[in-house]
């Protein structure tokens, strides 16, 4: 095997730095193949700034790179409204679309290209931009931001809730993979004599995507190790090449047959041992305080929302005071959960309005309602298993993340001990504990709880009832629950649904004794209404 | 070692590292009713998922009616007559109700009749109104009823439900006790794993108390909330959250 030639080189180097740019799309949740059509849009406007318009080089580099930064902006509008395999596809859309318009002009050279593009040794500069781009990734595992970026590709939703802009995240993800693709680009075209459309198409994208797939999403180090090898073997293969892309072809399949997550998923279970510890936390950030109050910090009226025809629930409406547990009860499908749902911004009301601490929030979306103030838990727990305790209650918290608040609220929890372990080492009465701290960490004024006292044993339902009454002090606190023994404990009002209808909404005790309830939802005799 | 029924013993699995069934030992005839009770993180869940097969047998030994059924996967012991309905919803989101219930007959070969669907729509009345819904679109609680009910139209010898009573009414855990008692008195074998000490009375039988992972003495379903012992750990005579 003979020394690697400049251009070998350039190539790896230039794919390490591809290949971060789709892994970051990886790490939101999206695969965008575009960073290759950013490459050639790059290349193409170095060479038609130095060629055509005789510009120096730095500058036509950097003109180059802020030509696909305004593209890539442009292009992150329709870009972030299409999900999941849908954006990949069309992001392989922008590929075609930018091959087809490198070759099908004349000022662009056509299929041949533009040729005589002033050239010089670019290992220097492309080696700067890795040593960057990796110290920007190692930061970004060990930062906020990059827990956001975990959270929004776990779990979307949940994020919304703990107010994280994931439709704006991912647009600005886009638009930085694209950046960086493009200053690679120019970088790309400085290194060679010619641009052509041959060096940015379909293929190369399926090449490149498929070595960021190999090294995930989630490793500062995965992308450069993979990249690196994958390009090396390719390099040196093109001597040897039946063998060396089968034994490229056999790398890849291992890798994702041993870590499905691909290369980074590995590395963080081969580091999770060292992960960062609660120690990590910020020193600043105040302890939490009770939030300033209003008279009627929830006000729904006429909230009519109906699924396919489906009346889920028709014309609620209430209005509840700052401080308080209000329960709500009813048979399943009674639309308990979309009320929640209504409360924190996942449903949009078909009719009817929702107010929360004064303001009109109807129709707007759920991170608009978390910054209003509303906190929620889950049916069934949701934290990010690849986090640590810790780490998932102070995602998407912001500002209110400092030591000293975390260890506040883990200790009126009842979590401090656990906040170095993993959510998915620990019982449902602990994880449920952790979502509520989750929660109390944004200094709600109102904080949801769906069915909180769900699988666990009457010693932890009882344990966990006081912990809902002295959260309740402090704030208003709506509690969806079968567990009536719960709900008579900490409830001083309780509404009922059935069918979608408010049929009571009351004191615990008469709300039980309504004949709907008794028959629709307790059952008679009503054994457990004690 | 000819005995019928569901008979486990010294069991050990668990993931990674740990095990976190430490040695169980438990038997269940033919139409027996068999509750677990005890705390969370006990292992009851994981000891539902070795008998459905999802989880392997580390040591100890499965066996059905005599012969040793611990290789073979998930779709092997449902074939064998044990269905696993595990904890949480686990419906397919975007099929319909019909649709989901029908895949429950997978065993059988498809061939799930009239008097099936008719059972379980008079247990779950509403998911025979929601018949044509997309399971996506029911309620938590209504979910929950989907992944019991296309448990049922499996025809199990042996029915695991983990959790059954999570997130749904008391009206409707009052019902469900009442089927599983029915299923149990057919010659089915009901296996539960519970919190709700209200439907583990309901069904009837024998409650077991697991705990750290090993199955203790067993007890008359009747007697969960006075025996010493159980009450302990369940009911919690003193408080020992973390």
């Amino acid at each position: 095997m003979g020394a690697l030639t400049r251009a070998d080189v350039i190539t790896i180097l230039i794919d390490i730095l591809l290949t971060y740019s789709i892994s970051l799309t990886l790490r939101v949740g999206l695969l965008s193949i575009a960073p290759v059509a950013f490459q050639g849009i790059g290349a193409y406007a170095f060479a038609l700034l130095t060629v055509k318009a005789r510009f120096g080089i730095p500058l036509s580099v950097l003109l180059a790179t802020l030509v696909c930064l305004a593209v890539a902006i442009l292009l992150s509008f329709p870009l972030g409204r299409v999900r999941g395999l849908y954006a990949s596809i069309a992001t392989l859309a922008v590929v075609v679309i930018a091959t087809g318009l490198e070759s099908g002009f004349s000022f662009t050279g056509g299929s041949l290209g533009i040729a005589g593009v002033p050239a010089g040794d670019t290992r220097p500069a492309l080696a700067v931009v890795v040593v960057v781009v990796v110290a920007g990734w190692y930061w970004l595992d060990r930062s906020e931001l990059g827990r956001r970026l975990d959270a929004i590709r776990i779990d979307p939703s949940l994020s919304s809730t703990l107010s994280i802009n994931v439709g704006l995240t991912k647009s600005a993800v886009l638009v930085f993979s694209n950046t960086l693709a493009g200053l690679v680009g120019a970088l790309y075209a400085h290194s060679f004599f010619f641009v052509s459309p041959d060096s940015f198409n379909f293929f190369v994208a399926v090449q490149i995507s498929a070595f960021a797939i190999v090294a995930g999403a989630t490793h500062w180090a995965a992308p450069l190790i993979a990249g690196g090898v994958l390009a090396l073997l390719s390099a040196v293969g093109q001597n040897y090449a039946n063998y060396t892309s089968i034994a490229t072809g056999v790398l890849m399949v291992l890798v994702l047959v041993l870590w499905p997550a691909g290369l980074g998923g590995g590395l963080r279970r081969l580091t999770a041992r060292w992960r960062t510890s609660a120690r990590g936390l910020r020193r600043k950030g105040e302890a939490p305080v009770a939030a300033a109050v209003d008279e009627q910090v929830v006000v729904t009226r006429n909230v009519s929302k109906a699924f396919g025809g489906v009346h889920a629930v028709v014309d609620i409406g209430f209005a509840l005071p700052a401080r308080g547990v209000v329960g709500v009860i009813g048979p399943n499908g009674s639309g308990k959960s979309t009320l929640l749902g209504t409360i924190s911004g996942l449903v949009v009301p078909d009719t009817g309005t929702v107010m929360v601490a004064g303001r009109d929030l109807t129709g707007q979306d759920a991170r608009t309602y978390a910054e209003t103030g509303v906190a929620r838990t889950f049916q069934q727990p949701r934290l990010i298993q690849a986090m640590k305790v810790w780490e998932n209650l102070i995602v998407g918290a912001g500002e209110h993340a400092g030591a000293a608040a975390v260890r506040k609220v883990a200790e009126e929890v009842g979590i401090t001990d656990v906040l170095d372990a993993w959510p998915g080492e620990l019982p449902a009465s602990v994880t449920r504990r952790i979502e509520v701290a989750r929660a109390l960490l944004r200094q709600p004024k109102v904080l949801l709880m769906d069915e909180p006292a769900a699988g666990l044993t009457e010693a932890e339902a009882r344990a966990f009832a006081e912990l809902v009454t002295a959260i309740g002090r402090d704030r208003l606190v709506i509690l969806v629950e079968h567990n009536m023994n719960v709900i008579s404990a900490v409830a001083t009002r309780v509404i009922a649904l059935v069918e979608g209808r408010l049929v009571a909404d009351d004191r615990p005790e008469a709300v039980q004794a309504v004949p709907t309830v008794r028959t629709a939802y307790l059952g008679v005799p009503a054994e457990a209404a004690s | 070692m000819t005995a019928d029924g569901l008979v486990i013993d010294g069991l050990t699995a668990g993931y990674n590292r740990v095990d976190v069934l430490q040695g169980c030992t438990l038997s269940v005839a033919p139409g027996e009713a068999v509750s677990l009770v005890g705390p969370n993180g006990a292992g009851k869940s994981t000891l539902f998922r070795v008998i459905g097969g999802l989880l392997p047998v580390r040591s100890g030994s499965l066996l059905l009616d005599g012969h040793d059924v611990s290789g073979g996967g998930a779709h092997r012991r449902a074939r064998n007559g044990i269905v696993h309905v595990p904890e949480g919803r686990c419906v397919f989101g975007d099929l319909d109700v019909a649709e989901n219930l029908e895949l429950g007959s997978i065993a059988l070969g498809y061939d799930l009749r009239r008097g099936d669907l008719d059972r379980v729509f008079e247990l779950f009345p509403v998911l025979a109104a929601k018949r044509s819904q997309a399971a996506g679109t029911l309620s938590g609680g209504e979910q929950r009823m989907l992944a019991i009910a296309r448990g049922l139209v499996g025809r199990p010898r042996f029915l695991l439900l983990d959790e059954p009573s999570l997130g749904l009414a008391p009206l409707l855990v009052q019902q469900l006790g009442e089927a599983c008692r029915s299923l149990s008195a057919d010659g089915i074998s009901v296996i539960l794993a519970e919190q709700n000490l209200g439907l583990v009375e309901r069904l009837g039988g024998t409650a077991y108390l697991m705990t750290w992972g090993r199955i203790g003495r067993g007890a008359p379903a009747s007697a969960v909330r006075t025996d010493d012992e159980i009450a302990e750990a369940v009911l919690g005579t003193q408080l020992t959250e973390s």
